[in-house]
């Protein structure tokens, strides 16, 4: 791949290499252009002779061809599980080998956008679904629309979760992994208090005494200025009927009337002392480790939260209930009620230059492989095989028939090509009001002006 | 004319020998700042096709009439007065000790060099669990010795955040003060003490009128690089408190990844950072001028 030098701009149609061209037209900036263009043309030709000596593109005949894979972290089960089946594909495939490279799960963004400008990168990626509009839009992600046996592939995934990788008709990963968002109960700490789980959130705001001054929590959850934040938000605010954006998505809604009582919600827990003080700087990891060791009773996670708490707390699992997340006792509206959800998709990038070949990676690892037959909580994800529901499937999974109920209810982020910065305004605003730095309305509007002004821009 | 010619040879000749060292600063320096400036005055459109849009100098309005940007801004003068007096004094204080030390003085330099030798992102989540609010040693600390009743919620009270870090960062950068002060301390000849003790100057006048005046050039190195690095500090924050909590400390460097990086908008963030760059520039050259004041009277004067 040759490397392009970092220009005045971009142009990287759909699908296509980076084009350069000349946006100046002012008289200064005309020459400092040329002047750069000028450089450019010494540099471009060393470049390129630097490039050519980096050996040869694609694979000779006979050998077989590589098909990289970038696996986003994830839970430990699952890294486990790929390197086996990686391992397991190549010895048994002669004509295609997977390059296996783990990749920190917090940098999928960061890759993504780089590899996508340089149109250079890995072939296969398991990543969040909500990249599947952001670099769809873009020509990041290659459409699996153009296989001509995508719609049998289709047809053995549930069907509500396909709408979540799908972006002006086109599909652009394989949903795996289904995250609802549900309750995690400490049933030890609420059998010792004689307590039953909440339904709404005014129960849940009426066990708050009995939990004052015993050292423990009634509610913890990451409030950092982390997406984590907008993450625990989102599940009240579309439980009580709110959703991010208006109809026809030109403005921001999270900041109506079920968004305030969802932050209002949460700062009445706060300042009545039934959260950890110190949950405003809460990340996941400090959240998990505060629940997991028995310092509070309700957390809002999902179908990763057992093998997280068990696998790095040694959580004991007995003591683990899921439960649907509280909603508002008078429904606020104006939609209806739902739960956030969250899919984990494996997609081949736009620039891949063996797509058929890494869709055969995707259907033997993630489609075909019994493993996805079978909920297992090691997976960090409940699968989306219709396979994995059918009857008599076993599960170690605990209140599998919660999670399923929830995925079922489940409503993702937008699929809006925005939708990182919007996160990011809303963890913002829930950080403000959490700390006390702007009441539940005015951070909420703050945040709901700064997403109208990203949202001119589409 | 040949003579005119040989000599303007000849006065040119230096200029050739720093031409190939000024062609590589051109490439590294001036290509990547020129395009930064030329991207901070479009909207740049990283992939949508849609072309880029020459709007002037919008992005520059738009940043200084943001609460944000200039929060951040105020962010970052905080966090870098607060962090090098601090860091300077206790520098100075460990450079004057280890002087003194003239046995294993190395091992004790040694030791000394972990804080900075450590990387910002590992200093970083050290110190975010140090100051957690249930697991934390500090609170462990302070509650063992009493002086606390309950723990302090550090990083998630604006306030508190903000000393964190500058305590995590004067940590960090003490270690390179004392040893640039040491360098400094020990190129002091000791006629000049012998003297002033003959002349019945107490150890407080010794380091008012000795010590002092001659360090004075390598404490304004010190204070210049320790101010660019911390205005331009970046890791240590951001693992630290991701600029939290309600934006406390989230400094200029933070801001300009927000708006570059988490929201794409490059020409916006180019603009943000050529601000940065500015200020920095700025500071540098009155510091530069202060700092070689007396050097230039006295050519002046010759």
């Amino acid at each position: 791949m040759l490397f392009v030098p970092p220009s005045l701009s971009y142009v990287v149609e759909k699908n296509t290499t980076p084009t350069i061209y000349n946006p100046c037209s002012q008289c200064l900036l005309s020459f400092i252009y040329t002047a750069i263009m000028s450089l450019k043309k010494i540099l471009l030709p060393l470049l390129i002779i630097l490039a050519g000596c980096g050996g040869e593109d694609g694979p000779r005949p006979n050998e077989p061809t590589t098909v990289v894979l970038w696996e986003f972290g994830g839970v430990p089960g699952l890294r486990d599980w790929v390197q086996q089946a990686v391992e397991e594909f190549n010895t048994s495939r002669s004509d295609i080998q997977i390059e296996l490279e783990f990749r920190d799960w917090a940098t999928q963004r960061e890759s993504l956008i780089s590899t996508t400008i340089v149109g250079d990168g890995p072939d296969v990626v398991r990543v969040h679904h909500k990249y599947s509009v952001e670099f769809g839009e873009l020509g990041g992600l290659y459409p699996l629309d153009n296989f001509p046996d995508f719609p049998q592939v289709k047809e053995r995934v549930l069907d509500n979760v396909w709408e979540l990788v799908e972006y002006e008709g086109k599909h652009y990963g394989l949903p795996v992994t289904m995250l609802p968002f549900v309750l995690a109960v400490n049933t030890d700490i609420m059998a010792k208090k004689g307590l039953d789980t909440p339904q709404t959130w005014e129960e849940m705001l009426a066990l708050g005494p009995e939990f004052a001054g015993s050292g423990v929590d009634l509610f913890t959850m990451p409030g950092g200025v982390n997406l984590d934040t907008a993450y625990r938000f989102l599940p009240l605010l579309y439980k009580a009927g709110g959703r991010v954006f208006n109809e026809d998505w030109t403005k921001a809604a999270f900041n109506g009337p079920a968004g305030l009582a969802a932050l209002e919600f949460l700062m009445a827990m706060k300042n009545q002392g039934y959260m950890p003080p110190g949950s405003a700087a809460y990340a996941f990891d400090e959240n998990a480790a505060h629940w997991a060791t028995g310092r509070a009773a309700f957390s809002i996670e999902g179908p990763w939260w057992q093998d997280i708490v068990h696998g790095n707390y040694e959580f004991d699992l007995k003591n683990l209930a899921l439960a649907q997340v509280p909603r508002p006792a008078e429904h606020i509206g104006p939609h209806e009620s739902r739960t956030l959800l969250d899919v984990i998709m494996v997609s081949i990038t736009g620039y891949s230059k063996v797509p058929n070949e890494a869709w055969e990676v995707i259907k033997a690892l993630d489609l075909d492989h019994e493993v996805w037959r079978n909920p297992n909580p090691t997976m960090g994800g409940i699968p989306t095989l219709k396979a994995a529901y059918a009857e008599g499937v076993q599960s170690d999974y605990i209140n599998l028939d919660q999670l399923a109920e929830a995925g079922a209810n489940g409503l993702g982020w937008p699929g809006h090509p925005a939708v990182t910065q919007v996160q990011r305004y809303i963890a913002d605003a829930v950080n403000m009001a959490l700390t006390g730095t702007m009441s539940p309305k005015e951070a909420l509007d703050f945040a709901a002006e700064e997403v109208n002004e990203v949202l001119l821009d589409y | 004319m040949t003579t005119s010619t040989s000599n303007m040879r000849r006065n040119m000749t230096p200029y050739y020998f720093l031409l190939p060292a000024m062609l590589v600063l051109a490439v590294i320096i001036l290509y990547p700042v020129v395009s930064n400036l030329i991207m901070s005055v479009y909207k740049v459109k990283l992939f949508r096709g849609a072309g880029d849009e020459f709007i002037g100098m919008t992005n520059y309005a738009k940043l200084l009439g943001s609460r944000t940007f200039v929060n951040s801004i105020w962010s970052s003068v905080r966090f870098t007065v607060y962090s090098l007096p601090v860091a300077f004094v206790l520098g100075l204080g460990m450079a004057l000790i280890f002087n003194e030390i003239k046995k294993y003085r190395p091992v004790f330099t040694g030791f000394l060099l972990v804080p900075w030798a450590i990387a910002p992102v590992v200093t970083g989540y050290m110190w975010r669990w140090l100051f957690h609010d249930t697991f934390g040693l500090v609170n462990y600390a302070l509650l063992s010795l009493g002086i606390i009743d309950a723990n302090i919620p550090w990083l998630a009270q604006p306030d508190t955040a903000v000393g964190a870090v500058v305590v995590a960062n004067v940590w960090r950068f003490m270690p390179y003060i004392t040893i640039m002060l040491l360098a400094g301390l020990q190129g002091v000849s000791t006629e000049l003490y012998e003297a002033a003790h003959v002349d019945g100057a107490n150890i407080f006048e010794r380091f008012f009128h000795v010590t002092l005046p001659q360090l004075k050039h390598v404490i304004g190195v010190v204070f210049l690089f320790a101010t660019i690095w911390m205005v331009n500090d970046f890791a240590l924050i951001f693992i630290m408190t991701e600029g939290g909590p309600a934006k406390a400390t989230q400094v200029v460097p933070i801001t300009v990844y927000r708006i570059a990086f988490e929201h794409l908008r490059l020409g916006k963030g180019a603009a943000a950072a050529l601000i940065l760059l500015l200020f920095l520039l700025s500071m540098s050259m009155l510091f530069i001028r202060v700092l070689f004041r007396e050097q230039r009277k006295k050519a002046d004067a010759s």
